[in-house]
């Protein structure tokens, strides 16, 4: 049991921190303290064609090992520590930076000469793969530090605590963002440390969920088959990379991609009856049953141009939404709309694999 | 009541025995008669195919001869036929303790007798069905692990739980297997069964939504009507290969190898290839059905791949090619091979898979158990990036719905039943079928034994064992919490080792129980 709040502002105007801090609080019930954290798009305009690259260090050597590390591999245009307020409650906490980097060791000419010419990448493409692989060898070759996020113009907060106890710890308060993710833990399965809190961020796709993922043997086995590596011990870590994988790498839609982790039933497919649909569904089901996402879940996933908010395909866990102007908000439970949206033009509770994609003005979905 | 005359005739028959070579044959079953039960009917005599009941002369009522069955002691299996037969109940069957000072030569002081016998030229000893060794069964030490608190367990009854399974290569080549059971029925040839056995195969597998497989038969014209569900196979002898072979199957299986004899080829006596036989197997009547240990066409995997290539331009690309081997000590390599050749499903079969005939040393000596080899198989698949490529199926000692979905967690999309249908049919394992002498009407083509087989009876029972399972995995899924199987194709996550060494765990890779 854990609790999740999203929310997207379609026209790009900025959501208050401090309301998605008081909203997700108002779920304190579905988590144990062991674990809450905030995924935020748009913090840095300023540095909004650099990845901005979070990472947690456990102490002073890994953080020295980290950073030559960052600068041996990325060419860093800023680096600094995460401002934090001391809060009595979090009575340790791992050293926290964060750099704004290009991909290339120190050279800005770097990406041209090693892109494959007879590739078809662009630049951007080429950027995403190096940057992904540059994650998966830090968390796997750097002891005591991970990456908590790693895409342009957003960040990931995260840590073990109360959400309220982050959100202040953080200064949540002071940020704005016109996608927030929220959540706050109950861990079931996994220890609790820093590195298990969620959201799970790789590139630009964040990911909230409140659930387990029974499947999740099998969707590593599927995922790393791919060049992904699980390394940070949750579940959930596999809905990003399966997401990244589908929609960047083999350039799904998310609508088919959201069909593949969590399709209908095999009856409610035969009974289909527009042709066209019934075939994109069964291709789907039947060529990716390794991707599908079994067991209870309601997730919230974010790649800075949409929000996608999707429930298991039996419905075993509480999403609902509401949508205000230009705004939509999805919770847990419909008490956090109180706070967040007290007047809405509407109200609904998500069916099962019935995915609400909503996405952004203006930004074109890369 | 029987006439003087036959009774004569059995003594005939009983004084040609004694007439062989003084051998000391090792007796290891015979049955009991309770004669205070028996009413003399002599049903046991005639349902004894293998002639180890006769009737005597026993009791004198009213002068009349009443006979009453007594054993030959020469030549019971242990099939237990005649004692499911008997209305009164009054036969037992059992077993001779073997009882040998000597406990290291026990088992084979038995075949050395056996093998030494004089009655018969020395001959290698022939078996049948699958391993009855006592080595280790990893199924027996895999456990399930099954939702508390955390997230729900499905109840089956009330929530959808999906057991449909699409073989093939994924990626729109060429079409897929659909299965409403992750469960096929295993390669069994006409010739080693009969057709009827086949029949109820058949239309078990139409009625069910799954596949049953010819075996390197051929394909008899009476089954052309269920090509919808038929697994043609093409065995090294390449028996009944033809256009109509092609067209009424849904795939091709090119058999390189079985679990219980890995590395040799098969011999169907000369005496069983009657017409029919000969007709579906395209061979003349009354000769040995050979079948080479190798395809001769086939010397490497680039021969394989050239065959499989063959088998699909003659189908036009419309079937799925799937290609059956042993478990072997590499079969990691040997699959990934297989599927890099082009192959569409990959079956693998383990050291218990059965069979009509094998050497009894190649069966208890040769290939490795079906759990390590589909966990190497599919982990190797995987770390090479192919494992969508190809679908795997696990065959050879599937006993019951709880192996199969530990063979599916431990990497495989299907199984193949084997052993397992027979037993459904009656089967009392007594492993002779090379014999053509099956008192269950199974494994022979005698039309008098083979009448015992009712196909509407059977295919009822099949049907029944296919959705007793069903239901029963269906159980175990929605325990797990899991409501579509292919979220247990690979996922060791939800298996512990019970009683497993680290080597042997590492292998299947399971964690050891508590972990």
């Amino acid at each position: 049991m854990c609790g999740i709040v999203g929310a997207i502002d379609t026209e790009l105007s900025m959501i208050k921190g401090s309301d998605i801090v008081e909203a997700i609080t108002l779920l304190r019930e579905r988590g144990n303290g062991l674990g809450s954290g905030y995924a935020v798009y748009g913090i840095y305009p300023e540095f909004k064609d650099l990845y901005a690259i979070h990472i947690a260090c456990d102490n002073e050597y890994a953080v020295q090992e980290a950073e030559n590390y960052i600068k041996a591999h990325t060419y860093v245009k800023a680096a600094e520590d995460i401002p934090v307020r001391n809060v009595k409650s979090i009575k340790w906490h791992p050293n926290l930076r964060r750099y704004f980097v290009k991909p290339g060791p120190n050279n800005e000419d770097f990406m041209l000469k090693n892109m494959d010419p007879g590739n078809l990448q662009t630049e951007e493409e080429f950027a995403e793969i190096y940057m992904k692989n540059f994650v998966f060898d830090f968390n796997k070759s750097i002891k005591g530090a991970f990456v908590m996020s790693c895409g342009k113009n957003m960040g990931v907060f995260k840590g073990v605590g109360y959400p309220d106890e982050i959100g202040e710890f953080y200064m949540i308060d002071r940020m704005e963002g016109y996608i927030w993710l929220a959540h706050n833990r109950f861990p079931t399965n996994s220890q609790s440390w820093w590195g298990g809190a969620h959201p799970f961020s790789l590139l630009e796709w964040t990911v909230v969920h409140n659930g387990e993922i029974t499947s999740y043997g099998v969707n590593r086995n599927y995922i790393e088959m791919h060049g992904y590596k699980c390394l940070l011990q949750t579940d959930t870590e596999v809905i990003s990379y399966l997401f990244d994988f589908f929609v960047r790498e083999k350039g799904f839609s998310i609508e088919d991609t959201c069909t593949i982790l969590s399709p209908p039933l095999w009856e409610e497919i035969d009974e289909m009856e527009d042709d066209k649909e019934k075939k994109r569904i069964k291709l789907l089901r039947q060529f990716y049953p390794q991707a599908l996402l079994n067991g209870p879940f309601a997730i919230l996933v974010s790649n800075g141009s949409s929000l996608i908010a999707m429930n298991d395909n039996l419905k075993l866990r509480p999403l609902v939404a509401a949508k205000s102007g230009s705004r939509y908000y999805f919770s847990s439970e419909e008490c956090s709309f109180e706070i967040l949206c007290p007047e809405r033009e509407k109200t609904w509770m998500l069916s099962r694999n019935r995915p609400e994609i909503i996405s952004v003005k203006e930004i074109e979905y890369v | 009541m029987y006439s003087l005359y036959s009774l004569m005739k059995q003594e005939e028959k009983l004084y040609e025995l004694s007439m062989e070579k003084n051998w000391r044959r090792p007796v290891r079953f015979e049955p009991l008669f309770d004669y205070d039960r028996c009413s003399g009917c002599g049903l046991c005599a005639t349902a004894c195919s293998w002639g180890e009941i006769r009737l005597i002369p026993k009791k004198v009522e009213n002068g009349k001869i009443y006979s009453m069955p007594v054993a030959n002691r020469h030549s019971c299996g242990g099939c237990h036929y005649c004692e499911r037969q008997c209305p009164e109940g009054a036969i037992r069957i059992v077993e001779r303790p073997f009882v040998s000072s000597h406990r290291y030569w026990r088992e084979d002081q038995e075949n050395l007798w056996r093998q030494a016998d004089p009655n018969k030229k020395g001959h290698i000893l022939l078996i049948s069905n699958g391993s009855d060794s006592e080595m280790i069964t990893y199924f027996d030490h895999l456990m399930f692990d099954a939702c508390q608190v955390t997230n729900p367990p499905i109840d089956p009854l009330r929530e959808p739980v999906e057991l449909r399974t699409y073989l093939g290569r994924k990626d729109g080549s060429s079409p897929l297997l659909e299965l409403n059971v992750p469960i096929m029925f295993s390669a069994m040839s006409f010739g080693s069964i009969n057709l009827r056995v086949q029949i109820a195969e058949a239309k078990a597998a139409s009625i069910v939504g799954t596949y049953w497989n010819t075996g390197e038969g051929g394909l008899h014209r009476e089954l052309y009507s269920y090509r919808e569900n038929t697994i043609v196979q093409i065995a090294s002898g390449r028996f009944g290969v033809s256009p109509k072979f092609f067209k009424n199957c849904s795939a091709v299986e090119i058999k390189i190898g079985q679990g219980a004899k890995p590395g040799i080829g098969g011999h169907l006596p000369g005496e069983k290839v009657t017409s029919e036989i000969s007709e579906t197997r395209m061979i003349p009547e009354g000769t040995d059905a050979l079948s080479p240990a190798p395809h001769h066409d086939i010397y490497s995997i680039e021969d394989l791949k050239q065959l499989i290539f063959a088998i699909k331009e003659t189908t036009g690309y419309e079937k799925p090619v799937s290609v059956k081997v042993s478990a072997v000590h590499n079969i990691a390599p040997i699959v990934s091979g297989i599927a890099r050749a082009g192959a569409d499903i990959i079956a693998i079969d383990g050291f218990r898979g059965g069979t009509g005939a094998t050497p009894r040393r190649i069966r208890q000596s040769m290939g490795i158990p079906i759990e390590l080899a589909i966990s190497a198989a599919d982990k190797r698949l995987r770390d090479e990036g192919i494992r969508d490529r190809v679908s795997l199926v696990a065959a050879g000692g599937i006993r019951n719905s709880a192996d199969v979905l530990k063979a599916i967690c431990l990497g495989a999309d299907a199984v193949y039943i084997g052993t397992a249908v027979l037993v459904a049919l009656g089967c009392g394992l007594c492993q002779r079928c090379y014999a053509n002498k099956c008192a269950y009407g199974i494994t022979t083509n005698r039309k008098d034994l083979a009448d015992r087989i009712d196909v509407d009876l059977a295919t009822e029972a099949l049907v029944n064992l296919l959705s007793a399972w069903n239901d029963e995995i269906r159980e175990l899924m929605g325990g797990m919490g899991i409501n579509t199987i292919g979220s247990l194709v690979g996922n060791r996550d939800r298996l512990r080792g019970v009683n497993l060494t680290v080597e042997e765990m590492k292998v299947l890779g399971v964690k050891q129980a508590g972990l």
